[in-house]
C-alpha cells in the first residue's frame, strides 16, 4: 500500500513530511514484531515521540496505541 | 539556516478556516475514541442523545454536552480511585498526578500514557519556543516535583529542546537563588509569588539578579503572570522579561502562552485544543471582547478525553490580529481574569482578588500582602488589606498608604479599604498557588 500524498487538511505533503509519516508506520509494524524488552521499550518511546511530529504537521488522525 | 520564530510553523500560521477544519477532524477522532473507551463520556453523550456520527465538523462542538469538576469527582468517589473517564486500561499508565488540592478540595486524579505524556511536553514547546528559549538556555525550575503537575511538563519540554534543565526539588529558597547564580540560569520558571519571593531572598542575599544572568521568566500557575503591575514589578527586580502562561492539570499541560510580541494577551494553542467562552449562567457563547467562563476540549490525552470541560476561569477572547507574531491563533485578553467563584461580596459591593493585586503592585514599596475579611461586632463584614512593607522602603511607607487607599477606593466603589501594616515576615509566601484572601467572616459572601 503506497503512502498517502496528502495531509488531513487535503494539502500535498513534501518529501520530508512523507518520510516522517513513513518513518512513524514503520516504527509502529516494530511494535507487532516479538522484541526483547530493551527494543520493545524503545520502539514505544520512538512512536509516542514520531506521533507528536504526524499530529503536530496533521499528517494522521490516528492515536498510537503505547 | 534560520530557526523560525514558531515552533510549529504550519499549524501556527494555519488559515483560521482551516484551523477549525483541523479542529473539526481533530474533535471527530477524539469523540469516537470517547464514546468507544471511556464508559463516563458514553453515559454522558447518551444522556444528551448524541452519537459519535452526529459529530463530523467543529460547529457539532455544541452538540456535545459540558463536563464539570463535579461530575468527574463524582465519578472518582464511585470508582476510586480513578473512576471511569478514563479511555485506556490503567496499565498503560506511566505518570499519576492530581490537582493542586489549594482550595480544600479533594484534588482530581489523572493519568497519562506515554504518548499523553509527550504532548504533554510538546504543548509547552510551542510555549517556550516562541517567548525565545533556545536550546543554548539554562532553565532552572523553583518547583518541587510532587504529585501536583505544575512544572512537570515544562520540564520535559526543555529537555526536548536540548536545554540545559536546573531541577530544584526540594531546595530551599536560599539554595535555589545560589543555583541561579551559580550556574548562570539564563531562564527562571516559577509562580508569579515565587518569583518576587526569589527576588526578595536574592536582595537580602546581596545577589545582584538585575545585573546577573536571567534573561527571561515564565510564569504560570497563578494569574498575576499577566497583571501589568505585577509582571513589571517582577522584570524590574530580575532585570529580565517575563511571560505568562496558564495550564490546568485536568489537560495536564498548557493551553495558552505569551509570544516575544507580548500584545498583553496569551495565544491559545488552537492545534492542541478548543477553547470556548460562554456565559456561565447561560451556558451560551459570548462574542469576541465579552467577558466569559473558559471551556477547553484537549486533543492530546489518550487516557483522559476531556471534552467541553468548565474551567470556572474568567477571560476575554480577541482575535489573533491583536498581536502583530504572525500566528494565527487567537488570545485571550489579560490571560486568565479571575475564577468565576472567587468574588467576594463585602456588604453588598463586588471585590475581586485580582483587582486588588492589581492596584496593590502598583505600589513597589509593598513587598507582600494579604486581602482580610472579618466580622465586626458579629454583623458587620469588614476588609483590610494588609501590606509587608519592602526593606528600605519605611520612610515613604505612610504616603504609599495614603495612596494605595484612595487608590483601592477609587477603584473599588462603596467601600473603604483600610491599609494596614503587617510586621515583617507575618504575611505567607508560596511557592506554587497563592491564597492572599483570608477570609474570616462568620457568614462569608453573605452580602451583609
Amino acid at each position: 500500500m503506497s503512502a498517502p500524498q496528502k495531509d488531513l487538511l487535503g494539502r500535498p505533503m513534501t518529501a520530508t513530511e512523507q518520510r516522517l509519516l513513513s518513518a512513524y508506520e514503520g516504527l509502529k509494524a516494530l511494535l507487532r514484531e516479538d522484541l526483547p524488552p530493551s527494543a520493545a521499550a524503545n520502539v514505544r518511546e520512538a512512536v509516542a515521540a514520531l506521533w507528536q511530529v504526524v499530529n503536530d504537521l496533521a499528517l494522521a488522525s490516528d492515536r498510537p496505541d503505547v | 539556516m534560520a530557526v523560525s520564530p514558531y515552533w510549529n510553523p504550519k499549524t501556527e500560521t494555519l488559515a483560521r478556516e482551516d484551523l477549525g477544519r483541523l479542529q473539526g477532524l481533530r474533535l471527530k477522532e477524539l469523540v469516537a475514541r470517547a464514546w468507544q473507551g471511556s464508559p463516563f463520556h458514553r453515559r454522558a453523550f447518551q444522556q444528551a442523545g448524541v452519537t459519535p456520527e452526529q459529530v463530523q465538523v467543529l460547529k457539532d462542538l455544541e452538540r456535545l454536552p459540558f463536563t464539570t469538576r463535579e461530575a468527574w469527582m463524582e465519578c472518582q468517589k464511585r470508582t476510586p480511585p480513578f473512576g471511569d473517564m478514563l479511555a485506556r486500561p490503567l496499565e498503560s499508565a506511566v505518570r499519576y498526578h492530581t490537582t493542586s488540592g489549594t482550595t480544600g478540595r479533594t484534588p482530581l486524579r489523572v493519568l497519562d500514557g506515554r504518548a499523553d505524556w509527550k504532548w504533554i511536553a510538546e504543548c509547552w514547546c510551542y510555549g517556550f519556543h516562541g517567548f525565545g528559549i533556545r536550546p543554548n538556555d539554562r532553565v532552572f525550575f523553583a518547583f518541587s516535583y510532587g504529585t501536583f503537575i505544575g512544572f512537570w511538563g515544562a520540564h520535559y519540554a526543555c529537555e526536548k529542546m536540548g536545554c540545559l534543565v536546573l531541577p530544584s526539588g526540594n531546595m530551599t529558597t536560599e539554595g535555589r537563588v545560589a543555583l541561579i547564580a551559580d550556574m548562570g540560569a539564563t531562564v527562571v520558571c516559577a509562580t508569579p509569588t515565587y518569583a518576587l519571593r526569589l527576588a526578595q531572598e536574592a536582595r537580602e542575599r546581596g545577589v545582584d539578579l538585575v545585573n546577573g544572568s536571567v534573561q527571561r521568566l515564565i510564569l504560570s500557575g497563578e494569574p498575576a503572570g499577566s497583571i501589568p503591575a505585577t509582571k513589571r514589578l517582577i522584570e524590574g527586580q530580575w532585570g529580565a522579561k517575563a511571560a505568562d502562561t496558564a495550564g490546568m492539570t485536568e489537560i495536564g499541560t498548557i493551553m495558552m502562552f505569551e509570544c516575544e510580541k507580548q500584545p498583553g494577551g496569551t495565544h491559545i494553542i488552537e492545534d492542541q485544543v478548543i477553547e470556548e467562552v460562554i456565559d456561565p449562567e447561560t451556558g451560551r457563547a459570548v462574542d469576541y471582547g465579552e467577558q466569559g467562563e473558559r471551556v477547553v476540549t484537549s486533543f492530546g490525552r489518550g487516557m483522559i478525553p476531556l471534552i467541553r470541560y468548565r474551567t470556572r476561569d474568567l477571560v476575554v477572547k480577541v482575535p489573533h490580529t491583536r498581536c502583530t507574531c504572525g500566528r494565527t491563533f487567537d488570545l485571550y485578553d489579560g490571560g486568565i481574569l479571575g475564577r468565576v467563584d472567587d468574588m467576594l461580596l463585602v456588604r453588598g459591593t463586588n471585590v475581586y482578588p485580582r483587582a486588588v493585586e492589581a492596584i496593590v503592585r502598583e505600589h513597589a514599596a509593598v513587598d507582600e500582602f494579604q486581602i482580610h475579611l472579618t466580622t465586626v461586632d458579629g454583623i458587620r463584614d469588614e476588609i483590610a488589606v494588609r501590606c509587608e512593607v519592602r526593606v528600605g522602603q519605611e520612610a515613604e511607607w505612610p504616603k504609599v498608604r495614603e495612596r494605595l487607599a484612595a487608590d483601592l477606593a477609587h477603584a473599588i466603589e462603596g467601600l473603604t479599604i483600610p491599609v494596614v501594616e503587617a510586621p515583617r515576615g507575618s504575611l505567607p509566601r508560596f511557592e506554587l498557588k497563592a491564597k492572599r484572601v483570608k477570609d474570616e467572616r462568620v457568614v462569608k459572601g453573605a452580602g451583609r
